[in-house]
């Protein structure tokens, strides 16, 4: 038995699918609009880019003018820790704020 | 060819959509069918497999890197679908009969004797090397199975069927 029959005997063995409209179906779960994208302030990349310039920032500044560490540092450290919470809180404001418009313009 | 053939499927050319589904469809069907053992389910899970792969066409420049990742995908999902079916590849009834809607004739019958002994992993190797002519290495890629793997999976599957032809001829 060489390569070519079984070549030969594989494709002769290949399965037709059963229902006659497959391409459609799959063409239009493709055509299918896109759900509606969420509206946001500031996505997932600009939240760590804006957090690590402040964290850069801040952390260069408090290097330069106190040259020692500070009590205060900490709870600076934590504040700016806490960053990426308050952009994700701005987001919710905006999405909320954006949501009522919408809604008001329907009422209109 | 099949570098204009994605490109014209990306641009949203149903004509090359259409060309790219048939190119590929009784093969993925086959596997599956090989290992869910059920018409309905098989096509269920290819039809995902397509949609999945045909929403992220863009990322693909060639058909070789389609397919690849079209074939990756109807593997995983079978055995995914396996696994939710509570049923491991390894505890599968090797002689299973497929379902089938029409007699088969005799030819069909000795193509399925042979190929009956083949696990589906053995099946779907040496498809996708015979068929698709997928080298070692994107065959490793599709199933995730090491290349050593695969080569005693295409070495044993073509014993069987040399065993099974030579048995069939005597």
């Amino acid at each position: 038995m060489n390569e070519e029959t079984i070549k030969e005997i594989l494709s002769k063995d290949l399965k037709e699918i059963p229902s006659h409209d497959f391409n459609e179906k799959i063409i239009q779960q493709l055509n299918q609009p896109k759900k509606k994208e969420r509206l946001i302030l500031f996505d997932q990349k600009a939240i760590v880019t804006i957090f690590l310039i402040s964290f850069l920032f801040v952390s260069g500044i408090q290097l330069n003018l106190f040259k020692q560490f500070a009590k205060t540092n900490p709870i600076l450290g934590f504040l700016i820790c806490m960053s990426p919470l308050f952009y994700m809180v701005f987001n919710k404001i905006y999405q909320s704020t954006i949501q009522k418009t919408q809604n008001h313009e329907k009422l209109i | 060819m099949p570098k204009e053939l994605v490109k014209k499927a990306r641009d949203g050319d149903i004509i090359a959509l259409n060309t790219l589904i048939d190119n590929h469809k009784e093969l993925a069907f086959s596997i599956a069918l090989k290992y869910l053992k059920n018409r309905d389910d098989a096509e269920d899970v290819v039809q995902n497999s397509f949609i999945i792969v045909l929403k992220a066409i863009k990322n693909f420049r060639n058909e070789a890197k389609f397919s690849t990742w079209l074939y990756k995908i109807v593997y995983h999902e079978c055995l995914r679908e396996l696994k939710s079916r509570n049923e491991t590849v390894g505890y599968l009834p090797q002689f299973l009969r497929i379902e089938s809607q029409e007699t088969p004739n005799e030819e069909t019958i000795i193509i399925e004797v042979l190929l009956k002994t083949l696990k589906p992993v053995e099946y779907s190797v040496i498809t996708l090397f015979y068929l698709k002519e997928k080298s070692i290495e994107e065959i490793a890629k599709i199933t995730s199975l090491s290349k050593a793997n695969i080569k005693v999976l295409l070495h044993r599957a073509r014993l069987k069927m040399r065993q099974a032809f030579n048995e069939k001829k005597v």
